[in-house]
């Protein structure tokens, strides 16, 4: 169980953020739609601290923390819950696609490394990668970074996986590949929230399909609601723009 | 005196100029040693921007980078026994080289400071991000992934820094430590072949700059997670060959 309470942010004079609430069910599949500039991902970005919120509360399976007086112990536990899939695939560099994934098992969650590494390579072979284990994201070709990226947030069972544009940087080949990786994480019951432009996705796979426009909710519903019969002006015009194959 | 040069007396000096070697690399080594430690806090106090140091720091980098070596090493060899015996100690006893190894250490690390402020910061932002979200703590970023980048970043950099300080060190002489240099004018002096004996010192730093480069290569590319060759595997993967059927 996720929830979140009355999120603030602004940068300055700039209110990005004027009060998202949001709660999701245990393995619920959220997508995020709206403009560039609608404060999607700044709202992943304050979930995990990596930005800091003005207002507001979070509550992950334990108690409520407020985002402006969260101590460092709170952030760490949270996070602890929470997987981060980036726009760049952000693999640690100095690191094997192994290693990537087994390192924070190691190091933050104290799973033994033998484990760790049986996890890892069971992972590798889920995301299509079995024989890639030894290479360096340097080695690596773009949708095998990002399918690494999901597997290094998913192999320490968090609650709830944070999709930051996971396929934005991708091309529509590789695309393919991230995407079926994200509907295998659905099927193991983990919750996502998934901000991104792919509409076929969002119209596929997620449960519920949120529209945010200058920083705040405009709707949301169930997949169908929000693409076949949208209510608001702003989600309609954006909607128009592109075409989702209702299958 | 009909031969004012007389080659052969390069190779007889190379042992003699040799046998000063050890200062050389000494002052070389401590002084590295105490530039990467003093110019990692000096980068440390400049990034997370700590009030007084980092302006000390910034003080003290623009002064040392302004000013030559030959002067800060005078200021530190003269300066300091007489600023120590203003508030009461007596310095007349130290070893010269303990001088040496303050100036060129301070030296290098003001220079080698801005190395790893530089590298640091080109290690990209979501490295950071990536380990905050795992949840590591910031001991743990650093070490397990900042660093290890930052370093194989600043090598080629550092590789530089240090054999510069190598050629840097023949300036001891000045203050009579018996150096690689100082045992060259001493015995160009003695004998009134000051070009051989020089010759003999410079062959010592070229075989010993040329070592260290290479030294520092070798390091640098073992290091380099980037220019790793592929694991064999998957890069050329292993195409069943189909035997001809032999012909009877």
């Amino acid at each position: 169980m996720i929830e979140v309470k009355a999120l603030h942010k602004r940068f300055n004079d700039n209110e990005v953020l004027k009060g998202v609430d949001l709660a999701l069910q245990p393995g619920e599949v959220v997508t995020i739609l709206g403009p560039s500039g609608s404060g999607k991902t700044t709202f992943l970005r304050c979930l995990n601290f990596l930005e800091h919120a003005d207002s507001g509360a979070i509550k992950i399976d334990q108690d409520w923390v407020n985002f402006n007086q969260a101590t460092s112990q709170e952030v760490m536990a949270l996070r602890r819950r929470m997987g981060m899939v980036f726009q760049n695939y952000a693999l640690f560099l100095n690191k094997t696609a192994r290693q990537n994934i087994m390192e924070p098992m190691v190091l933050v969650h104290k799973v033994s490394p033998t484990e760790a590494y049986d996890r890892a390579t069971q992972l590798l072979q889920t995301i299509g990668l079995g024989a890639f284990g030894d290479y360096y994201p340097a080695q690596l070709s773009g949708g095998q970074q990002q399918r690494i990226g999901i597997a290094r947030a998913l192999a320490v069972h968090p609650t709830v996986l944070l999709f930051d544009e996971p396929t934005a940087a991708l091309d529509p080949e590789l695309v393919g590949e991230v995407l079926k990786v994200m509907k295998a994480v659905k099927q193991a019951g983990v919750a996502m929230i998934v901000v991104t432009h792919e509409m076929q996705f969002a119209y596929e796979v997620s449960d519920r399909v949120i529209f945010m426009a200058d920083g705040a909710i405009v709707e949301q519903g169930t997949p169908q609601q929000i693409f076949e019969s949208p209510k608001e002006a702003r989600t309609k015009a954006f909607l128009s723009r592109f075409k989702v194959r209702y299958a | 005196m009909t031969n004012y040069f007389q080659p052969h007396l390069i190779w007889e000096f190379l042992p003699d100029v040799l046998s000063a070697l050890p200062t050389t690399l000494l002052l070389t080594l401590v002084s590295t040693i105490i530039g990467v430690i003093v110019g990692a806090g000096i980068a440390y106090v400049r990034m997370e921007n700590t009030p007084i140091f980092k302006q000390i720091a910034v003080v003290f980098t623009s002064f040392v980078r302004g000013t030559p070596i030959l002067i800060q090493m005078f200021l530190v060899y003269y300066g300091l026994p007489m600023f120590l015996s203003y508030i009461g100690i007596n310095a007349d006893s130290v070893n010269p080289l303990i001088y040496l190894f303050i100036t060129y250490g301070l030296n290098m690390a003001a220079f080698l400071s801005e190395i790893i402020r530089a590298a640091l910061a080109s290690v990209p932002k979501t490295q950071k991000e990536a380990a905050m979200t795992a949840g590591y703590t910031k001991q743990q970023m650093y070490f397990k992934i900042i660093f290890p980048q930052a370093i194989i970043i600043a090598m080629p950099s550092f590789a530089t820094m240090v054999i510069s300080l190598l050629q840097d060190t023949s300036l001891a002489f000045t203050i009579g430590v018996l150096d690689v240099v100082g045992k060259a004018k001493a015995l160009g002096t003695a004998t009134f072949h000051t070009v051989e004996a020089y010759i003999s010192a410079m062959i010592i730093f070229v075989i010993l700059s040329f070592i260290l480069e290479r030294t520092f290569r070798w390091v640098e590319k073992r290091s380099n997670y980037a220019s790793r060759p592929m694991p064999i595997m998957a890069t050329n993967p292993v195409i069943p060959v189909i035997e001809k059927p032999e012909t009877v």
